[in-house]
C-alpha cells in the first residue's frame, strides 16, 4: 500500500502549477470480518478498500475529492480526472479565513510487517474453543494503512496489522460475557483462555435476575463500561471550538467556575495510541496532551481551523476535536479489590448507548448491559435486569468518584462505519458512591 | 458489466452475485457565513459473494476489472468454505429470483442542474438572517448523494437502481440565560429523494427566520417540568420514536440473535407476530418502499427481491415483521424486501426502509385541544435505548407546554422515558393526512462490520397519554 500511494504521490506531483499546492491523505485497508451468531459463521468475507483524499489549495482558496482507487492503470487517469475537477471547483469557491497548513515538514514512516496467520486459522481456533456456546459478534483481521503526502515535500505513512475480537457469549436473553481480544500479534493459548474464562463466568448469569427501582445506588465501573462512557464525553469536553462556542459539557471547569474530581488525569496520549501521529492534512500530534490533570483542565484539543480561527497553534486534532487517543491515568485501588470496595452495589461490565440528556450541564445517560450484576458484601448476589443511568459528569467523575482502579486496560473502538478505525481509549475502572438509576 | 462476463470470472460455485454501487456525493456548508472547503467523494467499487457446499463467503473489492473481480470471487470462495465448514444451524440460503427491475428517483430540478456558485449562492441567500444574530454557532449545509447500483445475478437477476438523495441541514447555537447553549435546527432527519425540488418542498430557503426566533425563546425559557403529562410528539420527533421503538425492535435478524454483541437484541418473538398488541387501535405502521420521494423508496432489495409495502400493525395488532429472504428461511415467518447493504464494502442485512404511521383523523389542533395537561415536542435532539429495545430515553430541541387544550409557554430541554413494550399502547391521537410530513435520515446504525443506511419514517403527530416527562439539569 505505502509504494502504490508514494508513486501516485509523484505522479500527481510532477508538472502541478507552481500556485497551486496538493495534498493527499490515503486511508486503506484489507480486512477479513468474520461474523458469528451460536458459535458459527453467519457472514465472512474481506474488504480490501483504498481511499484517496485529494486537496487542492490556491492561494487560501481550497476544496476537496476523495476517490476510492482500484489498485490498476485507472487509478492515475482517474486522479488526474479528479485533480482538473478540484481546479474548476477552487477556481468558484471564495477564500477560507480558516485555512491553516504545515509549513515545515515532518516525514515519518511506520511500516510493521503482519506477523498474523490467515484470518481463517484465527477464526477456527476462536470456533473450536467456543464449541457448544452461543457466541455471537465478529473478528476483524488484517492491515490498515494512513499516507499523506504534500507537494511542499512532506511524506508520512504508517501500516499496522491486527486483529479484533469482539464477541459476547450469551447465557440466555440480554445476559452475555464479553469476549474482546484485540493485538498485533495472535496467541491462540491467549484466546483459549479468554474464551473458557467467559464461558466459566456464565452460571452466574442464569441466576435469577434481580430488578432494581430507580434511586441511587454505589457502582463500579469496570474499564469497558468508563470507555464507553469516556468515549461520549470525550467527544466535545476538550475541543477548543466547543469551549470557544459555549456547547461544551465541562464548560464550567473551562471557565475555573468548578471542576472533576482531583483523581481524575486525562491524557491524549498519542504515543501510547493504535494510528499515526500525522492527522489528515499533515500536522502531527503531539506524544502526549495532558487535557485534565487532578480535575483541572489543561490542554485543548485545537484543529487547524480552530488554531487559524481563534490564534492559538494546533495540536493537529481531527475536525470534531475529539479524543483519539484518550488515556485516564489509573488510582490506587487494586481491581482485586474493587469487588469489596464496592460492598453492596451494581458492577456495571459495560454501558450501552450513552447519549446527552443535557450537554451544557454535563448530563448523560446510558443503559447497563451484558455482565452487569448486584453486588452484595463484595460478592455477586444476582445479574441486574438491566438499568438506564441518567446521571452529571460533575457527579460521576467528581463528588461522587469514590476510587479509580490500579490498572488501565485497552479498549480499542469498534466503530467501524467509515472503515477501520484507530481510536482508542485506555481506562481504569471506577468506584462510585452513588450513581443515579432512572428506569 | 454483464451476466455472461461475469459469470465467465466466476470459480465453481453453487451461486454467485455481484453488485456493484457508484455514489458520488458532494457537501456545501456555510460556517458562520464562512464557506467550509466543498467536498466531493467518488465511491465505487462492487461486492462479490459465492456460495458453495452450503456456505457464503463475500469479497469487495475496487478493481472492477475481469481479474479484479475473479480473485474478489476467488476470496469469497475461500470464506464460503469456512462458512460451510462451521454452518450456522437453520441457514439455508434462498435462491435469488431470476427477476429483473429498474427504478430512478424524479427529480425535477436535478442537482448537477445548478452549477457549484448556483448552490453557494442559496445557502448564502437562505441564510441572511442569521448573519448578524446573535448566535454561538449557527451552520448551514446541502449535501446531495446520486447513487447507482447494479446488482447482477447466476439465476439471471438484473437490477438497476438510481438513488438521489438530497440531505439539508441549518442549525443554530445560541447562549443560554441559564448558561451553556440551546440549539434550534431543522433536524437531522430533513432527507428525501429527489432534486433541488425538495428544498422548496420542505422551506428551507426561508427556515432559518424561524429558527432564529425559536432559538432566541429557547435561551430565556424555563426548563421543561417534571410529571406525568400528555405528550404530543411532532412529525420530526415521531421520526426518532418510530425508528428506535418500532422499527429496530422488529428487525428479524435481531430476533434470530445476529446482532446481539453490537446493536442488540429485541423484546419482540417471533410468537408474537399476530397475537401481540404492540399499540392501541390507532397504530397502523407500513414498511412502504413506494412513497415517492421518501428517502428509502427503491424497487428491490440487494437480494433482487422485489419491494412491496405491507403492514407490519394493523390496528395496533403486530402482523409482520422486518426480514428479508434469508432471515425469513430461518425464521419461518413472512417479511418484506429489506435486505440492505450500506455500500459495496458491507454485506446486506435485515434494514428498516419507509417505516411509516399511516395518518388518522385529527388535525394538529384537534390533538391540542384533547390535552388538559402535556407537552408538545419537536425536532429530537437526544436518544437512548437499551440493547432489546425496550426502555427508552429521547429528548426534544423545541417544547410548549399545552393547558386546557391550548399552546402555552416554549420549555426548554423537554425530555421523556417509557418502556416501547407498553409506549405505543397509550396512543390516543393520530393526526391527519394533511398534518403528515416525510421525514428521512442517512444515519441508521447496525451491524458487524458496522454500516449505515438511509430510512425513511412519514408520520402525522401523534398524542401520547400518562408519560414520564423531564427536563434538563
Amino acid at each position: 500500500m505505502q509504494r502504490r500511494f508514494l508513486d501516485l504521490a509523484d505522479h500527481l506531483f510532477t508538472g502541478l502549477p507552481d500556485a497551486d499546492r496538493l495534498q493527499l491523505h490515503c486511508r486503506a485497508e484489507r480486512s477479513d470480518f468474520i461474523r458469528y451468531t451460536q458459535a458459527a459463521v453467519r457472514q465472512a468475507g474481506t474488504v480490501a478498500h483504498t481511499r484517496l483524499s485529494l486537496r487542492l489549495i490556491r492561494g487560501r482558496r481550497h476544496a476537496t475529492l476523495d476517490l476510492d482507487l482500484a489498485g490498476d492503470a485507472t487509478d492515475r487517469s482517474r486522479a488526474q480526472a479528479a485533480l482538473e475537477e478540484l481546479r474548476s471547483i477552487v477556481a468558484v469557491v471564495p477564500e477560507d479565513p480558516h485555512l491553516l497548513l504545515p509549513e515545515q515538514p515532518l516525514d515519518s514512516e511506520h511500516c510493521e510487517p503482519s506477523t498474523l496467520p490467515d484470518a481463517t486459522e484465527i477464526s477456527s481456533t476462536l470456533l473450536d474453543a467456543a464449541a457448544g456456546s452461543d457466541l455471537v459478534g465478529v473478528l476483524t483481521v488484517g492491515p490498515v494503512f494512513r499516507g499523506f503526502a504534500d507537494s511542499m515535500g512532506q511524506r508520512n505513512t504508517f501500516e499496522r496489522a491486527s486483529f479484533q475480537l469482539s464477541t459476547s457469549i450469551f447465557a440466555h436473553t440480554d445476559k452475555a460475557e464479553k469476549v474482546d481480544l484485540a493485538g498485533l500479534h495472535f496467541d491462540g493459548p491467549v484466546l483459549r483462555a479468554h474464551v473458557a474464562q467467559a464461558r466459566s463466568r456464565l452460571p452466574l448469569l442464569h441466576r435469577p435476575q434481580k430488578v432494581l427501582e430507580p434511586g441511587s445506588y454505589r457502582a463500579y465501573l469496570a474499564p469497558a463500561a468508563m470507555a464507553a462512557y469516556l468515549q461520549l464525553v470525550s467527544r466535545d469536553s476538550f475541543s477548543k471550538s466547543a469551549v470557544e462556542k459555549g456547547y461544551c459539557s465541562l464548560l464550567p471547569s473551562h471557565r475555573g467556575e468548578r471542576f472533576l474530581s482531583e483523581r481524575v488525569t486525562v491524557h491524549e496520549d498519542a504515543a501510547g495510541g493504535l494510528g499515526p501521529r500525522f492527522d489528515s492534512w499533515g500536522f502531527q500530534r503531539p506524544a502526549r496532551l495532558t487535557l485534565l490533570q487532578e480535575g483541572r483542565p489543561q490542554a485543548l484539543l485545537v484543529s487547524p481551523k480552530s488554531a487559524a480561527e481563534y490564534g492559538v497553534a494546533t495540536t493537529g486534532a481531527g475536525a470534531w476535536e475529539s479524543t483519539e487517543s484518550v488515556l485516564l491515568e489509573p488510582g490506587e485501588l487494586a481491581e482485586a479489590d474493587a469487588l469489596a470496595a464496592l460492598g453492596t452495589g451494581l458492577y456495571i461490565s459495560n454501558l450501552h448507548y450513552l447519549n446527552y440528556v443535557d450537554s451544557s450541564s454535563g448530563r448523560v445517560t446510558g443503559m447497563t448491559r451484558f455482565a452487569t450484576h448486584w453486588v452484595e458484601h463484595g460478592e455477586i448476589v444476582a445479574p441486574l435486569a438491566v438499568m438506564r443511568f441518567d446521571d452529571g459528569i460533575y457527579r460521576m467523575l467528581g463528588s461522587e468518584l469514590e476510587a479509580l482502579t490500579d490498572r488501565v486496560e485497552l479498549t480499542p473502538s469498534v466503530y467501524d462505519y467509515d472503515g477501520r478505525t484507530t481510536l482508542s481509549f485506555r481506562t481504569p475502572g471506577a468506584l462510585l458512591r452513588s450513581l443515579r438509576l432512572a428506569l | 458489466m454483464n451476466t455472461q462476463i461475469l459469470q465467465e470470472s466466476m470459480p465453481p460455485c453453487d451461486r454467485w452475485t455481484v453488485r456493484e454501487v457508484h455514489l458520488r456525493e458532494e457537501e456545501i456548508s456555510l460556517d458562520r457565513g464562512v464557506l467550509r472547503a466543498p467536498s466531493t467523494t467518488l465511491d465505487r467499487g462492487a461486492m462479490v459473494t459465492i456460495e458453495r457446499g452450503g456456505g457464503e463467503g463475500y469479497a469487495a473489492t475496487s478493481d472492477l476489472t475481469p481479474s479484479g473481480l475473479r480473485a474478489a470471487a476467488d476470496r469469497a470462495a475461500t470464506w464460503a468454505e469456512h462458512a460451510a465448514a462451521h454452518p450456522l444451524a437453520g441457514l439455508t440460503l434462498p435462491a435469488s429470483p431470476a427477476t429483473t427491475s429498474s427504478y430512478a428517483t424524479a427529480a425535477e430540478v436535478p442537482w448537477e442542474g445548478e452549477s457549484l456558485a448556483g448552490k453557494i449562492e442559496r445557502l448564502q441567500q437562505a441564510t441572511i438572517p442569521l448573519r448578524d444574530a446573535d448566535l454561538a454557532l449557527w451552520v448551514a449545509t446541502l449535501q446531495n448523494r446520486d447513487t447507482t447500483t447494479e446488482l447482477w445475478t447466476s439465476e439471471g437477476g438484473h437490477h438497476h437502481q438510481h438513488i438521489r438523495q438530497i440531505l439539508p441541514a441549518v442549525m443554530l447555537f445560541a447562549n443560554a440565560d441559564s448558561g451553556g447553549t440551546v440549539r434550534r435546527s431543522l433536524g437531522r432527519s430533513r432527507g428525501a429523494q429527489g432534486g433541488l425540488e425538495v428544498l422548496e418542498a420542505i422551506g428551507f430557503d426561508t427556515v432559518a427566520v424561524r429558527l432564529l426566533d425559536e432559538v432566541k425563546q429557547l435561551a430565556c425559557a424555563p426548563s421543561c417540568p417534571e410529571g406525568t403529562l400528555d405528550l404530543l410528539l411532532a412529525p420530526d420527533q415521531m421520526a426518532i420514536q418510530i425508528h428506535e421503538s418500532i422499527g429496530h425492535p422488529l428487525e428479524l435478524d435481531r430476533m434470530l440473535g445476529d446482532e446481539r454483541n453490537f446493536a442488540g437484541t429485541t423484546f419482540v418473538t417471533p410468537e408474537m407476530v399476530g397475537t401481540f398488541q404492540y399499540g392501541s387501535e390507532l397504530l397502523n405502521v407500513t414498511f412502504d418502499p413506494t412513497v415517492p420521494g421518501e428517502i428509502a423508496s427503491y424497487a428491490s432489495d440487494d437480494l433482487g427481491t422485489p419491494a412491496e409495502r405491507h403492514r407490519l400493525i394493523d390496528k395496533g395488532l403486530l402482523v409482520r415483521v422486518l426480514g428479508g429472504t434469508l432471515s425469513q428461511a430461518r425464521a419461518g415467518l413472512p417479511g418484506v424486501a429489506c435486505t440492505r447493504a450500506s455500500t459495496w464494502r458491507r454485506p446486506p442485512i435485515d434494514r428498516m426502509a419507509n417505516l411509516n404511521v399511516e395518518p388518522g383523523t385529527s388535525t394538529l389542533e384537534d390533538l391540542i385541544a384533547q390535552v388538559e395537561d402535556g407537552v408538545y415536542l419537536q425536532t429530537n435532539l437526544s436518544w437512548s435505548i437499551d440493547d432489546s429495545r425496550d426502555k427508552f430515553q429521547f429528548s426534544a430541541e423545541f417544547g410548549r407546554r399545552i393547558r386546557h387544550g391550548a399552546l402555552g409557554e416554549v420549555v426548554r430541554n423537554p425530555g421523556y422515558r417509557g418502556r416501547s413494550k407498553a409506549f405505543w399502547r397509550g396512543l390516543k391521537g393520530v393526526g391527519d393526512a394533511a398534518s403528515r410530513e416525510l421525514h428521512g435520515t442517512p444515519y441508521c446504525g447496525k451491524g458487524e462490520p458496522n454500516q449505515i443506511v438511509s430510512v425513511g419514517h412519514a408520520s402525522p403527530p401523534c398524542l401520547f397519554t400518562d408519560i414520564d416527562v423531564f427536563g434538563g439539569a
